[in-house]
């Protein structure tokens, strides 16, 4: 007889983090369902992880700032059979950008997608990853959540929903035997747009920078083994031990220099200019 | 047919214009220094004094002509501050585009490299296949982004397509771009050379003038908004030591390992924090040299009737050439 086939359902594969989780789940054989905007990078991808790995691989492109498209894609892993057993929800919206600059469109897609998104995707697959036990359910948060940062308050505050949510549902669903796992990553070199304004970090905020591909390793081995909050990188590690012991208003100054590092972009006007090609994160 | 060529005095560059200019094409050379152009002395090529980045100057090197070759680029793997890199290789390419546009070409080939793609895993990377790992490098970025706005043009119209050199090899100019032909010399004279100490990591060679035939080959049959890998053979440090033993029997190769060489460049960096003297390499830009970088030239085969001389050959041809010029002891 057959062995049940298991697959890791990861939203907002096709780029940044999402990819490098893709291709480590993929490496330690894991068999995907990959969802993303659609888009030629998603089939890309989907063609290259077969080629280099052994591992069956299904993709669909949703929009999962739209409801409709969670309870699709949800339908359409029942209808085709697909055994989820690892759920990670990893879409999401990011930005660097005051809030009287950001568009309440902008506003609206960011928290669908990072709040709304993750919620119903996990209470509909909630009944699955029951039915496959022991399973996983790792969700991608975000270290700016654990620092008023300016510039980042809607990103900050949906990432805290996304800790807050992931812990408290972890002592929930323990009983059956579902891990859940928050991650934290700090800044990634992802894309075009995010690693150029990386670089005009400075100090600390520019070395705690790491590459994705050094950090899926570390959260998915990290997910496995049931940790409940992963924060990858000894930088990072050390900024939330300096985050809980130092006095609010030393933080306060430090952020305060941080933000002002990442105000100037001494970076050539066509690459701005050009944004509406690049992606957003 | 006059054709307009940037980065005519770098190493494919120079075998690319003198190349046109034997099948009696006019080139336009846009040149930094002319004086300093020496290596394109030819009745058929014209020296423009101007660069990238002075939009003025491209527009007087590029009056009449029908096609233009984008080969400039500041190729290094480490600059502070970094902006040269963008400034170059981003705005420099969005200045040429447009002109290019503005004088209406017919055929417009930017010169990439295999950089944007990264690092292969288990199999040989194909145009297509995405990047796995980040941008920890400025190169990598720059060019990049400058295929993005080459594809945006394309796009909008411009006869635009992209070629992908993997690491090259061949006699030519002792440029940056040419490490190869230098690590040779060094043998030849009796030196000794230092390759990674992973003898089972994959990289890419391709042949020099198979790259410079492939930028022809390219303009002739590629298609608007399409990348094209030109590569070679796909060797591993064990092979390439083989070979290199083999046709200069009694030379010094030394294997580094990793660590050692990201010591080294560490060393270097703290120099730099130190002394301001650039750094020839750093520790982050070692890794790709111990990752596979394995690609596919199916596609530029296929579609552009792409040649690849096989890597022994061509090592030969060098070496021959090599010996030609500086002797042998």
């Amino acid at each position: 007889m057959d062995q049940i086939k298991f697959y890791t359902l990861i939203t907002g594969a096709s780029d940044g983090f999402g990819k490098a989780l893709a291709i480590e789940c993929a490496r330690r054989k894991m068999n995907l369902v990959l969802v993303a905007l659609p888009g030629p990078e998603l089939s890309n991808l989907a063609v290259f992880i077969q080629k280099n790995f052994l591992v069956d691989v299904k993709t669909f492109e949703k929009d999962l700032t739209n409801e409709a498209d969670c309870y699709d894609l949800h339908l359409d892993t029942l209808f085709l059979d697909l055994h989820i057993n690892i759920l990670i929800n990893n879409a999401g919206i990011g930005n660097t950008q005051m809030f009287t600059e950001a568009s309440p469109e902008f506003l609206k897609r960011q928290i669908k997608l990072n709040v709304m998104a993750p919620t119903l995707l996990t209470s509909l697959f909630v009944p699955e990853l029951k039915k496959y036990s022991p399973a996983y359910l790792l969700n991608i948060g975000s270290l700016s959540s654990f620092f008023y940062l300016p510039k980042k308050q809607v990103y900050g505050a949906t990432k805290s929903f996304i800790y807050f949510f992931s812990k408290c549902l972890r002592h929930e669903l323990k009983r059956e035997n579902i891990s859940v796992s928050v991650a934290c990553p700090g800044g990634m070199n992802t894309n075009f747009s995010v690693s150029l304004i990386n670089r005009t970090a400075n100090g600390i905020s520019r070395i705690s920078i790491l590459d994705p591909e050094k950090v899926a390793p570390i959260v998915i081995g990290k997910m496995l083994k049931g940790k409940a909050v992963i924060v990858p990188g000894k930088m990072n590690q050390l900024s939330m031990l300096l985050n809980k012991l130092l006095p609010s208003f030393i933080k306060n100054i430090v952020t305060a220099k941080l933000m002002n590092d990442l105000k100037s972009l001494p970076l050539p006007s066509v690459a701005i200019q050009k944004d509406r090609s690049y992606r957003a994160a | 047919m006059n054709i307009f060529i940037t980065g005519a005095t770098g190493y494919i560059g120079n075998i690319l214009a003198l190349r046109l200019a034997d099948s009696n094409h006019i080139i336009h050379a846009l040149v930094r220094d002319p004086d300093k152009a020496r290596n394109l002395d030819h009745p058929n090529i014209k020296l423009f004094k101007g660069n990238i980045t002075d939009i003025d100057s491209i527009k007087n090197g590029m009056e009449g002509c029908e096609q233009v070759f984008h080969l400039a680029s500041f190729a290094r793997l480490w600059a502070r501050p970094s902006d040269v890199f963008f400034k170059v290789n981003v705005e420099g390419t969005n200045n040429v585009l447009a002109v290019a546009v503005e004088k209406n070409v017919s055929g417009f080939v930017y010169t990439s490299s295999t950089a944007v793609f990264g690092t292969s895993l288990n199999e040989p990377f194909s145009e297509n296949d995405p990047r796995i790992i980040g941008f920890n490098n400025d190169y990598d970025l720059s060019k990049c982004m400058a295929e993005k706005l080459v594809m945006d043009y394309a796009a909008e119209g411009l006869h635009a397509l992209i070629v992908n050199p993997s690491r090259v090899y061949g006699t030519g100019n002792e440029t940056y771009s040419n490490p190869f032909t230098r690590f040779l010399k060094a043998l030849l004279k009796g030196k000794f050379i230092a390759i990674p100490k992973c003898p089972n990591v994959v990289a890419n060679y391709s042949y020099v003038h198979d790259v410079v035939e492939g930028h022809i080959l390219a303009m002739k049959y590629g298609r608007r908004g399409e990348r094209y890998i030109l590569g070679g053979e796909n060797i591993s440090y064990g092979e390439l030591f083989k070979v290199v033993k083999e046709m200069l029997p009694g030379r010094n190769v030394l294997r580094i390992p990793k660590t050692l060489l990201k010591m080294v460049g560490g060393i270097q960096l703290l120099r730099f924090y130190l002394t301001k003297k650039q750094p020839a390499f750093t520790p982050s830009a070692i890794n790709r040299y111990y990752s596979n970088t394995a690609f596919s030239c199916r596609k530029a085969v296929e579609e552009l009737n792409y040649k690849i001389t096989p890597f022994k050959n061509g090592m030969a041809e060098t070496i021959h050439h090599l010996k030609q010029l500086y002797g042998s002891n």
